[in-house]
């Protein structure tokens, strides 16, 4: 019972990411002026990457219950939390290289943020305990989930923490110093 | 004795080996098949130029050359006044290739250049050579004295070595510097066609098209045929270039990526950047008070387009340069400026004594925010000629009837119930508040100050923030100098992090750091591979630069960090303007004095470049002049 519910809630994981994907794909353009994607529009998107977050900690949740999962089960529960969180970080650089000056989408980046962290610490969560569990699978992913964690809390880190702002805007004056002489 | 793995895990025994190899190769793949691979070889590819390690960027003043241009300049003198008096000069490098260029200013794009390969063999003779395939190139029309004396010279040679680079590596052209390099072309059977450095400026040409531009111009200058034009090895060059400073002649100035070395940040420069920046809006104001929105420097054409908060905008800075020179025709033309705007305004019919601007069928905040401060502007330079003060508080009205209860601003005003645009403007909110500011300065009537406290404190606590997360500092220029200068009368600590933090959001996108950036480069902005930094937001973040400086100045006088930025955004500002020195390649300079341009490879004059830029220096006088005029002038009877 358990194992089926990993795999379902895993399944409808990796879909809602794909739709999130999806959805982002269509609606955000690079050029456009008006809301056309914020606002009526990412109600659906939001909501897709909300239910796929929920999904995905469902999916950890009983994966941590444990002992009814098979190691193909934990992995594929990890690759669909990561699913998300790659769909949301997806969505978000579309959405901010789309609408960066449209403030009113602040909501929308930040559920974005949080979804894609939550959803990698989840698949990190898992990952780790299965590791600990000697689950082999899990194992080749064991350090990916951790990467992305680390990815999120750096972005985080990016709008708050000046240094690094400083050291971003020092890599792109010398990336365009090393082209222009 | 451990228990044997089972079979079912064996594909997983090497499962992190697997997956380090498996992601580097999906890196590695990423990364060759992305934009980036092809930049970074070229970087690894790009080097010096061979031969001039020790050439300084702009070249010292050099006398063979100066004597070289007025030799040249005589001869086409007593060409175009029909004189005996032949070319001569007594030296010239006999180990360089040096080419003279003329152009002829003859207006809608027509400016030459027409070139000469100074003849190696016979130093008078040479020049005279020169002299001759110039003036055969010339339309008969260009050779009368008056376009000769409006004529402007310019002498490249040849320095250092030839430096060849594999175009099919050359992604976004990031092996040639646009500018900087030029190309010469050889094939059997012809002389050398030479592609001069400047030429990608003046045309302008992309740097990843400038082969493609000197093979072409080898077809339709040089008369090289298409297939010799194909075939043709090539290199890029570098070149030590002069141009006469002034229309038929001058002294001579060294030329560096199409320009010439600016003026130094002093008050005397400031003053006359701003004060001929004035000159270029109010000789581009009709006689309705329109403002040309887009003239093209290189077509000498005016492009279509107009927009009402620019037109706004750009009166208001005319304004300041009429408090700088006095010019009575600045002011002149700002007036007929603030009557087109004036007929562009709607009372409210829904709200009586609230006023807005229209603009085809919208009606936007930032307009009435620009607005206002143009006619505060006016109030202040010539009070016995300005608006009557009810339509100010009108526009004032407005404004805060734009405020919902959170602070925020609303971008559109629906007026005609047609409005559908939910979008928020980054900048409106800013314009409206720094408006509201002015107003108060101009009345010292509370309320316009409460307004505009509370519509900042909306921008500084709660844009861009949820789910406590603060996403994004925008480099919103508008809002910074409205915090300066509401730092002045209602000093708060929250909103002057906040505006700290703006200064430094815009310092991040600027090139600083004077040890590694090319000196014509330095305080221009970061731009993308295939631009140079662009004029038209140096303009806009002068305006912000030199706001945070002032606040810097008052707050924190021990730091200088803001000035620094400001200065060298300044500097930046100051050498991209087009005075008489810089556009000797232009068909029509006089129309385009004093004026500044999307970027150095543009042709786009736009209204609001010119106002940014003029405001921004406006903005760092203070700093620089004692007797500047105080930027956020609180009228007598206000304070």
């Amino acid at each position: 019972m358990e194992r089926g519910v990993g795999l379902v809630a895993s399944a409808v994981a990796a879909f809602f990411a794909v739709e999130l994907v999806w959805a982002a794909s269509g609606k955000i353009g690079v050029r456009q002026k008006e809301a056309e994607w914020a606002a009526s529009q990412f109600v659906s998107t939001g909501l897709w990457a909300g239910i796929a977050a929920i999904v995905a900690v469902v999916a950890a949740v009983v994966s941590l219950r444990g002992d009814g999962e098979t190691k193909i089960t934990h992995l594929v529960e990890v690759l669909a939390a990561l699913g998300v969180s790659f769909a949301a970080a997806y969505t978000l650089s579309a959405a901010v290289e789309a609408e960066r000056a449209n403030y009113w989408d602040a909501i929308h980046f930040s559920s974005l943020v949080w979804i894609g962290f939550l959803t990698a610490l989840g698949a990190a969560v898992v990952s780790g305990l299965a590791s600990r569990r000697g689950d082999r699978p899990v194992v080749v992913l064991g350090w990916l989930p951790g990467f992305l964690v680390a990815l999120w809390v750096l972005l985080w880190l990016v709008t708050w923490f000046e240094p690094l702002g400083d050291f971003i805007a020092w890599i792109a004056s010398r990336w365009y110093l090393a082209t222009h002489g | 004795m451990p228990a044997p793995e089972p079979a079912a895990a064996a594909p997983f025994r090497h499962g992190r080996t697997l997956a380090i190899v498996g992601t580097i190769a999906a890196f590695v793949f990423v990364a060759s098949n992305s934009k980036l691979a092809p930049v970074a070889r070229g970087i690894l590819e790009r080097e010096p130029h061979p031969g001039l390690e020790e050439e300084p960027f702009f070249p010292p003043y050099d006398a063979t050359t100066e004597r070289t241009l007025g030799a040249l300049r005589d001869g086409l003198n007593a060409r175009a006044w029909r004189e005996a008096t032949e070319p001569t000069i007594t030296e010239l490098d006999r180990d360089r290739v040096c080419i003279a260029s003329l152009y002829v200013p003859m207006g809608r794009g027509d400016v030459g250049p027409y070139t000469a390969t100074l003849s190696q063999e016979g130093i008078d003779s040479g020049v005279a050579e020169a002299v001759d395939t110039i003036w055969a190139q010339l339309e008969p029309r260009a050779r009368t004295p008056r376009n000769i004396a409006r004529s402007r010279l310019k002498l490249d040679c040849v320095v250092g070595g030839e430096r060849p680079w594999d175009q099919d590596a050359n992604y976004g052209g990031v092996l040639l510097d646009q500018g900087l390099d030029g190309i010469v072309l050889r094939v059997d059977g012809e002389e050398p066609f030479y592609w001069l450095p400047s030429w990608a400026i003046e045309l302008p040409v992309a740097r990843r098209r400038m082969l493609r531009s000197a093979r072409r111009l080898a077809r339709e200058e040089g008369g090289w045929s298409k297939k010799e034009a194909k075939k043709a090895s090539y290199a890029a060059i570098r070149t030590r270039a002069y141009v006469e400073s002034e229309p038929g002649g001058g002294v001579i100035r060294a030329v560096a990526r199409g320009n010439v070395e600016g003026p130094p940040l002093t008050s005397e420069a400031l003053r006359h950047a701003i004060a001929i920046s004035g000159r270029y809006i109010a000789r581009e104001t009709d006689e309705r008070g329109k403002v040309t929105y887009h003239y093209d420097d290189r077509k000498d054409r005016v492009e279509g387009g107009y927009n009402l908060l620019r037109h706004a905008g750009t009166t208001y800075s005319m304004l300041q340069a009429y408090r700088i020179s006095g010019d009575q025709a600045v002011l002149e033309g700002a007036e007929r400026a603030i009557g087109y705007f004036r007929r562009k305004m709607k009372e409210d019919t829904k709200h009586p004594g609230e006023w807005f601007a229209v603009e085809g069928r919208r009606a936007k905040l930032g307009a009435i925010g620009l607005g206002l401060l143009m006619y505060v502007e006016h109030a202040k330079v010539a009070p016995d000629r300005a608006a009557d003060i009810e339509l100010l508080r009108g526009m004032g009205r407005h404004i805060e009837r734009m405020m919902l209860p959170s602070g925020e601003l609303v971008s559109f005003y629906d007026w005609d119930g047609k409005e559908k645009s939910t979008r928020k403007s980054i900048f409106y909110s800013g314009e409206a508040i720094l408006g509201l500011v002015r107003l108060h300065q101009l009345t010292g009537e509370q309320q316009w100050l409460d307004v505009a406290i509370k519509a900042s404190d909306f921008l500084v606590h709660e844009r861009w923030v949820a789910l406590g997360i603060r996403l994004h500092v925008p480099p919103d220029a508008w809002l910074l100098q409205a915090l300066v200068e509401l730092d002045r009368v209602a000093p708060d600590e929250a909103r002057a992090d906040y505006a700290n933090a703006l200064g430094r959001s815009i310092a991040r996108l600027k090139l600083l750091d004077a040890e590694l950036t090319p000196p014509d480069l330095l305080g221009g902005e970061i731009s993308t591979l295939g631009s140079l930094p662009p004029t038209a937001t140096a303009g806009s973040f002068g305006e912000a630069l030199s706001a945070w400086a002032r606040l810097e100045a008052r707050r924190t006088p021990e730091i200088t960090r803001a000035r620094e930025v400001a200065a060298k955004n300044a500097l930046f500002q100051l050498r991209s303007q087009l005075v008489t020195a810089n556009t000797w390649y232009l068909s029509n300079p006089g129309r385009a004095h004093g004026g500044w341009r999307k970027r150095m490879t543009s042709g786009e004059v736009r209204n609001d470049h010119v106002q940014h830029n003029l405001s921004g220096l406006f903005g760092i006088l203070a700093l620089y002049d004692d007797e500047a005029p105080d930027i956020g002038l609180m009228v007598a009877e206000a304070k």
